[in-house]
């Protein structure tokens, strides 16, 4: 079964470790055009694809969307955080 | 009149906040939780992250105090809320500063015992090929003090350590010659059955105030039957090996502890009483583990636990 993402809405990052999450479940192929993401995805026991597992798959990929635009908005606070408390410990060396 | 004013007078006037760093993982198709850095969470239904996310969570809203009083969102007045997440978050690895202290060194894998619950995949004693060598010893103890902790302690475990005692004399005098120049708090313990403690080996442990930790599983009967040699005299051996251990070592210098197999579950007070006839003053209770030869003979499996349950437990936890 072939899913395809548009560009525009969802990252390669993303998408990458949604199949990653499922990699117990679906292989998963993934290549990319100039406007989507698609994946070539098939089920690890070879029958035919379960919809429930591809929509599950939909869901965590929204997810994983969320965590990616989290991640970009907070990476300052996160890297002043991380300088704060890591000052003088010596451990970034 | 009211003493306060209203909660009003404290909100953010422009409405706006920042969301601080924070992932979330779903529950169940309604609920997320959302943790931090320090491992602080928060419940909240799947709406409410999309409404946390979007910047557009009410600041009435109960689940908006939580997430500001736990960090996972800023307010433009909060200039405390970064200094505070990062102590916190210093508290949090600040064991990563010191590193580890305890460095254990299996140097060797034979045993003169066969015990089914061994977490170690134990070999017959005649194998020298199961022992560590010098080498292997020298370039441990390279990785051992660069360890920036200032007290290092060194556990001798096996199989029998005692099998490869001429590699613990090594390890010892090289540590201590070592620590000449590093004046690091050095300590060194043999975990032992001490079935195999000579006059010669107490005399050196006591020369380098090295401390004996061993097992006792409980009265005679048990313990031979938990932890089988050739001669079927462990607890005989040991009860001998504590005596002298405790003569040279002093009373604090050998300690014990009980491994508690499906034979123990019915003998609590005979074990508490053999301890207490022994003169321990406290029992480390140490459970069965899946590791080494444990493994092959299923022992760990002797509390009951269908490990399969585990193994679906895990599994879900990693997807």
């Amino acid at each position: 079964m072939l899913l395809e993402f548009d560009q525009k809405a969802y990252c390669l990052e993303a998408v990458q470790k949604t199949a990653y999450r499922f990699i117990d479940k679906l292989t998963v192929q993934i290549s990319t055009n100039p406007e989507s993401i698609i994946c070539n995805v098939e089920m690890n026991s070879g029958s035919e694809i379960d919809l429930k597992v591809i929509n599950s798959f939909k869901r965590e990929l929204l997810d994983q969307q969320l965590r990616v635009l989290i991640k970009k908005e907070t990476e300052p606070q996160r890297n002043l955080i991380l300088a704060y408390a890591f000052s003088k410990t010596g451990l970034q060396e | 009149m009211s003493k306060f004013q209203e909660q009003e007078l404290y909100l953010s006037q422009n409405k706006n906040y920042s969301l601080l760093p924070f992932k979330f993982e779903r529950l169940d198709d309604e609920e997320v939780i959302v943790t931090n850095m320090v491992g602080q969470y928060v419940l909240l239904s799947r709406n409410k992250l999309d409404h946390l996310v979007s910047h557009t969570l009410d600041q009435k809203d109960h689940d908006y105090i939580e997430l500001r009083s736990k960090h996972f969102l800023a307010e433009e007045s909060d200039k405390a809320s970064t200094e505070l997440i990062s102590l916190k978050v210093r508290t949090k690895y600040s064991n990563l500063r010191n590193f580890t202290n305890l460095h254990m060194f299996v140097v060797t894998l034979r045993c003169d015992h066969s015990c089914q619950y061994c977490q170690v995949s134990r070999q017959s004693e005649n194998k020298a090929a199961f022992d560590m060598t010098i080498e292997t010893a020298d370039r441990s103890l390279d990785l051992v003090f660069q360890s920036p902790n200032q007290a290092i302690k060194i556990e001798f475990q096996g199989g029998e350590p005692l099998l490869n005692f001429d590699l613990i004399k090594h390890i010892v005098h090289s540590a201590e010659t070592r620590n000449v120049i590093e004046k690091r708090n050095l300590q060194f313990v043999i975990t032992t059955t001490l079935t195999l403690l000579t006059d010669e080996i107490l005399q050196f442990c006591r020369n380098h105030g090295i401390y004996l930790s061993s097992s006792l599983d409980g009265p005679e009967d048990l313990h031979n039957k938990n932890r089988p040699r050739p001669d079927k005299n462990s607890h005989e051996l040991f009860v001998k090996g504590l005596s002298k251990a405790r003569d040279l070592l002093g009373v604090d210098g050998v300690s014990a502890l009980m491994t508690t197999s499906p034979l123990s579950l019915t003998r609590v007070k005979d074990i508490i009483d053999e301890y207490v006839k022994l003169g321990f003053n406290g029992i480390f209770l140490r459970h069965l583990s899946p590791y080494g030869f444990a493994i092959k003979t299923k022992s760990y499996q002797a509390y009951g636990v269908d490990m399969s349950d585990v193994s679906v437990c895990e599994t879900n936890r990693g997807t």
